[in-house]
C-alpha cells in the first residue's frame, strides 16, 4: 500500500525518487518479518522482538536520511539491502555476548561495519530467514498474477501434498497440465524470490567498496 | 509424423513450456502425465529441489506474513469472550489480501438480509450494502449506498453476539443518539441509527482513509510536526465531546481515521464502546478492546471522567511518535498491570527528535492519577498550540541557515515560490483579487460572499494588529533578490504570518468557519509543507 507522502516517516519522505520510496516500502515489507523471525529465534519474547525490530528499522531509517543519490555509486535499493544485511549479520555475531536490544549509537556503528568474510554461518541464517519471507511475499504476488486454476494446481499438489491424479479431477484439468501449471507457478515464485534476493546475495568485494563509499557520510 | 508416447521429448522442451506459457502438444502432455523422468525434468527447469521444499515449508504456514500478523496482533488487543474479533479496522486493504479476516461473502449473506439487486451484499433499510470494509470489537463496518440521498456511507452493524442482548441494543441506541448531536470537523458524524433493526445498525460518514494504527504499522512513526497538528485536532474533538458530557472511553489509533491527504484526523466509534464493554464485562468478565490505551482508572474498573480520554490521547501520541504504545507486554493482563503500576519508558529515549516540550505534555497526559493530567482537553489544546508555535520558530531558524549558506542564483530560482507563499499569506487581508485568482487557478469551488470576513468575526480582523500588516504586493520583490537579508526577512515574515493566522483560524468557533476554514487551513498547511520540502531539497543540493 502506498500511503500519502505526508503520512510516511519524514526521513523516508526525503527520498526524492519515487522508485527509492518504493524500494523502502518493499524493504520494510520483507525486513520487518525477517528481523522478527530472527529475533524470536534468538530467544526474545514477542514484545521484546517487536521492540528490537522497531529499533533496527528506526536505525536504518535514520541512515537513509543521509543517503545521497549519485549515479556513480550503488543504487539506493542495493545500498539499503546491503547495509541492512550487514547490520543483521553483525547482530547475529554479537548476540552471543549481547542481547538484541541495543542503543541507537550501537546500531549505527553496526550499520557501518562490513562483516568479516568468516561469518558464513550467520550469513546463511540471515539468508534463510530472508528467503522464508521472500517466499511468503512472492506467493501473494504470484497468486494475483496467475489464473485461479493454475494457482490451485500448484497449491494443492505442492503445498497440500494432494496426489496429481486427485487434483486433476478436482480442477477438471488434464494430468499433464497439472504438472505444467504447478511448474509454471514455481518458476514465477523463483523469479520473484530471486529478484528480492538479488541485492542481498551478491557477494563480491567490489560491491563492499561501493557500500563503503555510500556509507561514508553515515 | 507422430511421436511415440513412450519416447521422452528433449528436456529443453519442458523448459520452454514452463517459460513461454505456450500450451504443449497433446502428445507431450500425455507423455508428461505418465513419465516421472519428464515430470522431474520439468520441476527442475522451474526451480531446484531446495526451492520446492522451501516453498512448501513457507507457504504452508498460511497466506502472507504470519510473523507480521502476529506482531501487529500484539497491539491489536484481545478478544472478547468466545468471539474472536481482532480490534482493528482497516479501511484500505492491500491488493490481493483480505482486510476482513475470515468473513466470506457467504457468511455475511447469512448474517444480513438479502439484497435488492444481486450486485449488492445486502439491503438494510434504505441502504444498499456494497462490501465489508473493516471489522472491530463491536461489529462489522460496510461500505453502503444511501438510495434516497444518493451518497456513499459507512454502515456499522452491531456484532451478532451483542445484538442479541437487549441492554447492549438500548445502549447502542442511546449513545448513538448522543453522538449524532455532535457535529465537529474532527469527529466522524453519525447520519442515522436503526437500533431495532435486525441486525441493529448505525449509518456514518464514510472517511476515505486508513486509521492511524494502519498508517504507523505500514509507514512507521509520523513526523513530529504532523503529530502536533493531529494532537491539536484531536484535543479539539475531545473538547467538543466532553462539553456535551460524552466520554469516548476508547481513544486509540485504530479509532482515529486520517483523510487521504493526511491532514485531517477524525475520531470515530464515539461512546459506542460503552455499549460493548458493559455487556461483555457482565457476561464474560473479560474486557473488550485493546488494553494498551486504557487509563489506569479504567483498567481498575473505577469510575472514569473526561480525563480518562486524555490518558488515551497521551498513549496515542506516544504511539504516533515512537511506533509503539507506552505499555507493552505479551499478555493483556500484564499490559493492564503496567498501565496501572509502571512508568512508561521516556519517549526521548526511543526517539530523540521529540521536542522536550511535547514529551512533557505526553508525560503529563500519561500521569497515573487523573488530577495530575490536564484539567480538560481545552487546556491541553492551548499547551499544544504553544508547542506548535515553538516548532515554527525552530523551523524558521533552519531557513535562516539555508538562505545564508547559498549563492544568489539559487535564491532567484525560488523567487516564484516565495511569491506564492506571500500571495497566500496576504490573501485574506482584503486582497480579494489575489484570493480569487488562487482559487480560479486551483479550480476550487468556494464561494466567498461576505464583503469582508472581519465584519463577520472580530477574531479575523488581522489588520487591527500592526504586526500583521500585509506584505507589499510589489512583484519585483519576488523576482529579484539582490540582497540576501531581504529574502531571509521575507521568508521569516511569511512563516510568522502563516503561524499566527493558523492560530487565529484555529480559535474560530466552528459554526463560523465551515468550508472556508477547512480550505484555508489546508492552504496554509500546503504552503508550509512545501516550504519544508523545499528546504529538504535545498539541503540535499
Amino acid at each position: 500500500m502506498v500511503a500519502p507522502p505526508s503520512t510516511r516517516m519524514s526521513l523516508i519522505a526525503r527520498l526524492s525518487d519515487f522508485e527509492d520510496r518504493q524500494a523502502w516500502d518493499e524493504f520494510t515489507a520483507i525486513y520487518r518479518p525477517t528481523l522478527f523471525d530472527l529475533a524470536r529465534r534468538s530467544g526474545l519474547q514477542d514484545s521484546d522482538a517487536d521492540d528490537a525490530v522497531q529499533d533496527i528499522l528506526w536505525a536504518v531509517g535514520r541512515s537513509v536520511a543521509r543517503w545521497k543519490p549519485d549515479p556513480a555509486r550503488a543504487r539506493f535499493r542495493t545500498w539499503l539491502a546491503r547495509i541492512a544485511r550487514n547490520l543483521v549479520i553483525n547482530l547475529l555475531i554479537q548476540q552471543q555476548r549481547r542481547p538484541w536490544r541495543l542503543g541507537d549509537s550501537n546500531l549505527q556503528d553496526l550499520l557501518k561495519r562490513v562483516p568479516d568474510k568468516g561469518c558464513e554461518a550467520e550469513a546463511q541464517r540471515f539468508l534463510l530467514a530472508f528467503r522464508r519471507q521472500a517466499f511468503a511475499i512472492a506467493a501473494e504476488k504470484v497468486q494475483c498474477r496467475v489464473e485461479p486454476r493454475t494457482w490451485a494446481a500448484f497449491y494443492r499438489t505442492s503445498i497440500d501434498g494432494v496426489p496429481v491424479q486427485q487434483v486433476s479431477g478436482e480442477l477438471a484439468l488434464d494430468r499433464g497440465m497439472v504438472y505444467v501449471a504447478r511448474s509454471r507457478v514455481m518458476r514465477l515464485l523463483r523469479e520473484e524470490v530471486e529478484a528480492m534476493e538479488q541485492d542481498v546475495v551478491s557477494d563480491d568485494d567490489a560491491f563492499d567498496a561501493l557500500i563503503d563509499e555510500g556509507s561514508e557520510s553515515l | 509424423m507422430t511421436k511415440n508416447v513412450l519416447q521422452c521429448p528433449n528436456h529443453a522442451t519442458w523448459q520452454q513450456v514452463v517459460e513461454s506459457g505456450a500450451k504443449p502438444s497433446d502428445v507431450d502432455l500425455h507423455h508428461l502425465a505418465e513419465c516421472p523422468l519428464c515430470q522431474h525434468a520439468m520441476e527442475q527447469s522451474a526451480a531446484d529441489a531446495s526451492m520446492w521444499n522451501l516453498a512448501e515449508e513457507t507457504i504452508k504456514q498460511g497466506p502472507g506474513l504470519r510473523n507480521q500478523e502476529r506482531m501487529s496482533s500484539l497491539s491489536k488487543g484481545i478478544v472478547t469472550g468466545t468471539h474472536n474479533f481482532p480490534v482493528i479496522c482497516d479501511s484500505r486493504p492491500p491488493a490481493c489480501s483480505s482486510p476482513t479476516g475470515d468473513w466470506t461473502d457467504a457468511a455475511l449473506r447469512d448474517l444480513l438480509p438479502p439484497p435488492r439487486q444481486p450486485d449488492f451484499l445486502s439491503r438494510l433499510g434504505r441502504y444498499d450494502v456494497e462490501r465489508l470494509i473493516g471489522y472491530g470489537g463491536m461489529g462489522l463496518v460496510f461500505r453502503a449506498h444511501d438510495s434516497y440521498l444518493n451518497r456513499v456511507v459507512a454502515i456499522k452493524v452491531l456484532a451478532p453476539h451483542l445484538s442479541r442482548m437487549g441492554a447492549a441494543r438500548q445502549r447502542f441506541a442511546r449513545e448513538a443518539r448522543a453522538v449524532a448531536a455532535l457535529i465537529h470537523p474532527h469527529i466522524v458524524s453519525i447520519h442515522d441509527v436503526v437500533p431495532d433493526g435486525d441486525p441493529p445498525f448505525l449509518v456514518m460518514q464514510l472517511v476515505d482513509g486508513p486509521s492511524l494504527h494502519h498508517i504507523v504499522e505500514t509507514c512507521g512513526p509520523l513526523p513530529i510536526d504532523q503529530v502536533i497538528r493531529l494532537a491539536v485536532q484531536l484535543s479539539e474533538a475531545l473538547s467538543a465531546a466532553h462539553e456535551q458530557g460524552l466520554i469516548h472511553r476508547d481513544v486509540k489509533p485504530g479509532n482515529i481515521l486520517l483523510e487521504a491527504d493526511g491532514q485531517r484526523a477524525l475520531l470515530t466509534d464515539f461512546g459506542l464502546v460503552r455499549a460493548i464493554d458493559d455487556a461483555t464485562l457482565t457476561h464474560s468478565g473479560i474486557i473488550a478492546g485493546t488494553p494498551h490505551y486504557m487509563s489506569p482508572e479504567q483498567a481498575r474498573g473505577e469510575p472514569i471522567d473526561a480525563r480518562s480520554d486524555l490518558f488515551g490521547l497521551g498513549a496515542v501520541l506516544y504511539y504516533l511518535c515512537t511506533g509503539r504504545p507506552p505499555f507493552r507486554a505479551s499478555q493483556p493482563l500484564a499490559v493492564l498491570h503496567r498501565v496501572c503500576n509502571e512508568k512508561h519508558r521516556p519517549i526521548r529515549d526511543i526517539r530523540r527528535d521529540v521536542p522536550s516540550s511535547l514529551a512533557t505534555v505526553i508525560d503529563r497526559l500519561l500521569a497515573k492519577h487523573p488530577s495530575q493530567r490536564y484539567a480538560n482537553a481545552g487546556s491541553l489544546r492551548a499547551e499544544l498550540l504553544k508547542i506548535q508555535v515553538g516548532d515554527e520558530r525552530i523551523r524558521s531558524g533552519s531557513v535562516r541557515r539555508f538562505v545564508l549558506g547559498h549563492d544568489p542564483s539559487y535564491l532567484r530560482r525560488i523567487g516564484w515560490f516565495i511569491g506564492v507563499a506571500v500571495l497566500l499569506a496576504t490573501a485574506p487581508f482584503g486582497v480579494r483579487s489575489a484570493w480569487s485568482l488562487w482559487f480560479r487557478e486551483k479550480g476550487n469551488d468556494v464561494s466567498f460572499t461576505t464583503s469582508s470576513k472581519s465584519d463577520v468575526n472580530p477574531h479575523r480582523d488581522f489588520s487591527a494588529d500592526s504586526s500583521l500588516k500585509p506584505l507589499p504586493q510589489d512583484s519585483s520583490l519576488f523576482n529579484e533578490f539582490g540582497d540576501l537579508q531581504t529574502l531571509e526577512e521575507e521568508i521569516d515574515k511569511v512563516r510568522g504570518q502563516l503561524t499566527l493566522m493558523q492560530l487565529q483560524t484555529n480559535g474560530l468557533p466552528q459554526d463560523q468557519s465551515g468550508q472556508f476554514d477547512l480550505q484555508w487551513q489546508e492552504n496554509i498547511y500546503r504552503v508550509r509543507d512545501e516550504i519544508s520540502a523545499f528546504e529538504v531539497r535545498w539541503n540535499n543540493e
